[in-house]
């Protein structure tokens, strides 16, 4: 993780507190293009909440919000309506979400200190996006965290429920198969490349990819969490680097 | 009802899954060589992803060739620019030209008949 002294002096010393219950521009600045990368995928969710027959439209659109995540909400959705029981779906969804108890642990110094409210209920807006957009900001702390981490969270989940939410309403007439549906996998590659830059992303990085590719035919996205487990493990074995 | 009850159950274990090393076992008290281990964990995963996105892209056994260039694509301007936004306009635009081009694209490897699985990347999300 690049460490950056400069960003901790200018952004860390600014009072922040003093505009806390506004939304911090940075923050939207940073989650606009992931949130718009996501509305393809919302748009799909919120169809298949819409056409299905043995799970009530406002559970489906309940799981949104609740869930927060987009892979495990379909699966859980199409899973109980194809009449799947409760372990199924619960093994299914852990299995889907489980790479978030990784993010949770190497996000946790962030967390360190914050108000008990915070340390409960803010990892609810814990996923992929937000987590890799907080890895790129190492000099936000305290009051500062906590609003570019609320401000990333809501604005990426109002975007993503809206769009859920008028593709539940526009039902069947809504297009699933346009390019835009590119844009999420686009997203990762984003933040994925530019790491790549620091020689010591690269191995956890090329692991990970190989790993995955291989056990790519595991159920269930199964192959991600392996090659990603893939990645990260060497350092483990090795003790890691120092960090400088 | 049932579906109701599923839906909070999961909704329970994901929010259990994510406070895990937050709230309940702070990572801090893991050893610290599994703590130095955390700085691997962005790029191992987006890696992860970005391959997976590419494999389910084409279907058991095909080469999905518009999403392999739009990605490639994609990680060129991202190289050198930091910029979010401009690899994801690019990215998408070689992915709809490629589309257009079914002749570029194969027989029916990635074709406009495998968009509608494109458009459920099964690791897309905020997942």
């Amino acid at each position: 993780m690049s460490q950056s002294p400069d960003g901790a002096l200018l952004r860390g010393a600014l009072p922040v507190t003093a505009s806390s219950e506004r939304l911090d521009r940075d923050a939207v600045r940073d989650v606009l293009p992931v949130a718009v990368s996501l509305v393809p995928f919302a748009a799909v969710i919120g169809v298949t909440i819409a056409q299905a027959t043995s799970v009530p439209i406002w559970v489906g659109m309940l799981a949104g919000p609740l869930i927060y995540g987009g892979s495990a909400q379909l699966a859980a959705l199409t899973l109980t309506d194809t009449g799947a029981g409760l372990l199924t779906v619960l093994g299914t969804v852990l299995v889907i979400n489980a790479r978030l108890v990784m993010y949770g642990a190497a996000i946790e110094p962030r967390f360190r200190g914050q108000p008990r409210w915070f340390r409960w209920l803010a990892p609810h807006f814990l996923v992929d996006q937000t987590y890799t957009l907080a890895n790129e900001r190492p000099e936000l702390s305290g009051p500062a965290f906590r609003r570019y981490w609320g401000t990333v969270g809501l604005v990426l989940g109002g975007v993503w429920v809206g769009t859920m939410y008028l593709a539940v309403a526009l039902g069947p007439a809504v297009p699933t198969d346009s390019p835009l549906t590119f844009a999420a996998t686009a997203v990762f590659v984003a933040l994925l490349v530019p790491r790549l830059r620091q020689r010591a992303a690269r191995r956890p990085a090329a692991l990970a990819a190989v790993v995955a590719l291989v056990a790519s035919p595991l159920p269930h996205g199964l192959g991600l969490l392996v090659g990603a487990l893939a990645g990260v493990l060497p350092a483990i074995l090795l003790g890691g680097r120092e960090r400088s | 009802m049932t579906a109701l009850v599923i839906v909070l159950a999961a909704s329970l274990v994901t929010w259990l899954l994510r406070i895990g090393f937050i709230t309940v076992l702070p990572a801090e008290r893991l050893p610290a060589r599994i703590q130095r281990a955390f700085d691997d964990v962005a790029p191992a995963v987006l890696a992860a992803i970005v391959v997976s996105h590419v494999v389910h892209a084409g279907g058991p056994g095909a080469i999905p060739w518009p999403t392999l260039a739009a990605v490639l694509a994609a990680a060129a301007v991202a190289w050198r620019s930091r910029n979010l936004a401009l690899p994801v306009v690019v990215g998408v635009t070689v992915f709809g030209l490629v589309l257009a081009a079914p002749d570029l694209a194969g027989p029916s490897t990635d074709g406009p008949e495998h968009v509608q699985f494109d458009a459920r990347p099964v690791r897309a999300g905020p997942v």
